[in-house]
């Protein structure tokens, strides 16, 4: 080599080596600092903004119009609700002060707060309470709700202060509806029903929330910031003054977002990345765990065979190796849900454990109930083999994952398995509804209130005049007591005596074995150190952005 | 002008074959839209109002007719699942899109066809294995799996100075031109690194392989042992031979400026036209997929246009009757 070469060999090598030493972890002798004692704790202040995530844009700010979970973000802190859930999946007052209940539990009266203002300084009162919730009585109502306010008979305001809602049948459960946003009456007048979701008001809201509404801008982001007139002022609430809510449609580019200290939180990313993120960015994010308030689960078709025959149901269920698809699919990040109420709901029996992994039960399970096996290893009765179609939507590796365990799982029973993933809605119109499936996979999940009606009742089992089944019992499971059970449960107002026909319920339920419960997944949220006062409501995520702050005194 | 009247028929044609296949699909705007109240069943009676309401019922030629009469009228429809005007949404993400597309073709031309020429003329040389083998490999890497990887390297490590996604915030009036142009171009660092990496190489190499074959032609060594420089026999004569076949292809730039980088667009948070087409067709949104069609096609149809007067212009043999 030449002269020159050499020389820029070694310049060249010695600053890889000064950067290489730069690299190498902390020198061994400098001792660990030891646990220092906590700070004087700081109080907090107002300032500072907040950056979210979210992975889809939202649709419409209208909390009675809109009903994705994006929307509902910006609609949480720009509108105020009647009652707030609490972390024990009850109500709590907040623009109500108090509310009495009829002794035949079917009229509410509330008792609204006086000092509630709209983000336009004019006062919030009955009148738009009934605005609010008369919107979905109204023939021309296209929003989500209608089915959650079926049983709801009118709403009538008895002063400025008082509401009074009556019922065409006892809910126990028809506090926890609730929580949705109050509107401004003034804003949409003139606004039909029907032209509502092109309102102005219904993309730039105005709320009474913690939150004003600011701008959003098309795919990009939503702002909101501090209504410093908010009811709650008294206890500094919110501090934040800025939210942005950032759309990031990439999941990956959103963790990397996370990483780059972009973007302040990120809600349940992909459970791979969960463990790394909890590792490696210790110093700078908070993780929160949570289990969530639902699972996925495997339903099977009642009305035909083979999977009308209980006992291909329990085998199946028996010859499903559940513990893999968690440790393998879902990084371990979940527990086997026993029945149908997933494990953090109140209502969930604690004695219950879910079936075993046991091919060899399964198998005599199935011998019991007449089926043998053929020349090629297949179960056969009356001539009929084993053979089922199960669909599932493409797109998601834990769907497909779970997918390939069946197969592998049962074909290794000696049931002939044909594995479809396609689009969701394509899957839901020729195969769900239709009845034309044996075996899906679906995810569910449950709101403040656990009752399971919609998935387990003859009622959400009933088709149209296609013989379509819009509900979403779509294994069309018919149990007159579970009927009985679900209904008495909906009426019954103290949460014991709820409890016990809910354990009724369960025990029923996975007896008959409609459907194969497979993960009730826990999820992450991660919020950068930098903002504390975070809340984390168990089966629902961090949340209660007013209490958040980022500054301190 | 004769071609022009032949337009008519061909857009016909292409809205009726592609407003058929869009509605043949199973599923609806209105399912989309009512299924988001997760914890209720599909009210049957609401999903039958929801499609009389918009005409959905109504036989396809119908709606077809509908859909064509009021484009004619520049009423390019109401999106049912962002309730605005699909005009206004095309409008509002054009701009996001055009920028993006115009910048990295312009780049992808004014890179790749030097390379291609250089790269033929020195072939065997050092020059033309990095672009044979680099090339090739730029283009067969996922345009998805690259951008992440330019986040995690150049992004997340800069500090700030890259952002690893998004749409520029600054705006002339708050910041001045320095700083909006420095927001601009930190912003679309990294999409126009991943989207011209990607297509670079395909280009290049298809020049190169027109160029070696020119090269190699009768009338260059004629030229040559003419006397005439080597630069402007490679330049002048040869490249306008070569570059032939390569106008033919960029017919298509134009439509192609427009359907957007849909896999940029995502991974980078760019709130394009390739955003708003894909998440139509997963909604189901009629009226946008639709408008996105229509104008493709009709910048299909003028990219060919185009096309045919810069042969006129290039290849003086050519002429139209």
């Amino acid at each position: 080599m030449s002269k020159r070469a050499y020389r820029f060999a070694a310049v060249l090598i010695a600053v890889l080596s000064l950067a290489l030493s730069a690299c190498g972890g902390k020198p061994a002798e400098q001792p660990k600092a030891p646990d220092q004692p906590a700070p004087v704790a700081k109080k907090p202040a107002a300032g500072g903004e907040l950056i979210w995530t979210m992975q889809q844009p939202p649709k419409l700010f209208n909390p009675m119009l809109s009903g994705d979970a994006y929307s509902a973000l910006v609609t949480g802190v720009v509108f105020d609700g009647l009652v707030k859930a609490n972390k024990q999946m009850e109500v709590d007052p907040w623009i109500a002060k108090s509310w009495t209940i009829a002794a035949d539990g079917l009229t509410y009266t509330f008792d609204l707060r006086d000092d509630v203002k709209f983000h336009d300084g004019k006062p919030l009162t009955a009148e738009d309470v009934v605005f609010t919730y008369m919107l979905t009585k109204d023939p021309a109502y296209t929003g989500p709700r209608s089915s959650t306010f079926a049983f709801l008979d009118k709403v009538e305001a008895v002063s400025p202060t008082t509401v009074k809602f009556t019922l065409k049948r006892k809910q126990a459960s028809f506090l926890t509806n609730l929580t949705f946003g109050i509107m401004p009456r003034h804003v949409f007048a003139g606004v039909s029903v029907k032209e509502m979701d092109k309102a102005p008001a219904t993309m730039k809201p105005v709320g009474s929330g913690p939150y004003k509404f600011v701008e959003y801008k098309s795919d990009q982001h939503v702002l909101v910031e501090a209504n410093r007139d908010w009811f709650q002022k008294s206890q500094g609430w919110p501090y934040i003054d800025k939210i942005r809510f950032r759309i990031i449609p990439d999941s990956n580019t959103q963790i990397a977002a996370l990483e780059a200290e972009e973007v302040h939180v990120l809600t349940s990313p992909d459970p791979g990345q969960v463990d790394r993120l909890k590792q490696q960015r210790a110093d700078k994010l908070n993780a929160y765990d949570w289990p969530r308030n639902g699972y996925g689960y495997i339903t099977f078709n009642m009305e035909r065979s083979p999977t009308n025959d209980k006992a291909v149901r329990k085998a199946l269920t028996l010859a499903l190796d559940r513990q893999s698809i968690i440790s393998g699919v879902l990084d371990n990040k979940a527990s086997i849900p026993p029945g149908p109420l997933p494990p953090i709901s109140w209502a969930f029996d604690q004695s219950l454990k879910p079936a075993p992994f046991d091919v060899k039960a399964a198998a005599t399970t199935l011998e019991q109930a007449g089926w043998q096996k053929n020349a090629k290893g297949i179960y056969e009765k009356n001539g009929q083999p084993l053979k089922l179609t199960y669909y599932a939507g493409k797109g998601s590796p834990v769907v497909e994952g779970i997918a390939l365990q069946a197969k592998k799982n049962w074909s290794d029973l000696g049931a002939e398995v044909d594995v479809q993933l396609i689009d969701f809605q394509v899957m839901l119109d020729q195969h769900l509804a239709p009845g034309k499936f044996d075996v899906t996979f679906s995810a569910f999940g449950l709101g403040l209130d656990p009752d399971p009606y919609s998935l387990f009742h003859s009622d959400a089992a009933k088709a149209d005049a296609n013989g379509l089944v819009l509900g979403f019992n779509r294994g069309r499971y018919r149990s007159e007591q579970v009927d009985k059970l679900l209904e008495q449960a909906r009426e019954e107002s103290d949460r014991a005596k709820r409890a016990k026909l809910y354990s009724d319920f369960q025990k029923v339920v996975i007896e008959d074995a409609p459907q194969l419960w497979i993960y009730a997944n826990n999820y992450t949220d991660f919020v950068s150190k930098k903002v504390k006062g975070v809340e984390n409501y168990p089966g629902f995520g961090i949340g209660d952005l007013h209490k958040w702050y980022i500054n301190e005194q | 002008m004769r071609r022009l009247l032949q337009v008519i028929p061909l857009l016909i044609l292409v809205t009726l074959i592609s407003y058929g296949i869009v509605l043949a699909a199973p599923g609806g705007p209105e399912q989309v839209l009512l299924a988001g109240d997760g914890s209720a069943g599909i009210d049957a009676t609401k999903l039958a109002q929801m499609r009389q309401q918009w005409g959905l019922d109504d036989p396809w030629y119908v709606q077809y007719f509908r859909w064509s009469t009021n484009l004619l009228r520049g009423d390019f429809g109401y999106s049912l699942t962002k309730h605005r005007p699909v005009l206004d949404l095309i409008m509002e993400r054009m701009p996001a899109t055009l920028l993006l597309s115009l910048v990295v073709t312009a780049l992808i031309y004014l890179i790749s066809l030097p390379i291609g020429i250089i790269s033929a003329v020195r072939q065997y040389s050092w020059l033309d294995h990095f672009v044979t083998v680099f090339g090739l490999a730029g283009h067969a890497m996922p345009g998805f799996w690259v951008g992440l990887m330019l986040i995690y390297l150049l992004a997340i490590p800069s500090g700030g100075l890259i952002p690893t996604s998004g749409f520029p915030r600054a705006t002339l009036a708050d910041s001045g031109l320095a700083l909006l142009l420095w927001d601009y171009a930190r912003h679309m660092f990294l999409p126009v690194l991943t989207l011209t990496m990607g297509s670079l190489a395909g280009l290049a190499l298809y020049m190169r392989t027109q160029m070696l074959e020119v090269l190699r032609d009768d009338y260059v060594r004629t030229a040559r042992s003419k006397g005439l420089r080597d630069r402007t026999v490679v330049y002048k004569h040869a490249f306008r031979n070569a570059v032939l076949p390569i106008v033919s292809l960029s017919g298509r730039i134009l439509s192609g400026l427009v359907s957007g980088a849909i896999i940029a667009e995502t991974v980078f948070a760019w709130p394009g036209m390739g955003r708003l087409f894909i998440t139509a067709a997963q909604e189901r949104d009629y009226t946008i997929l639709m408008a996105i069609l229509l104008i493709s096609v009709m910048l299909d149809i003028a990219g060919q246009f185009l096309v045919d007067f810069v042969y006129v212009w290039v290849d003086p043999r050519i002429r139209y009757s």
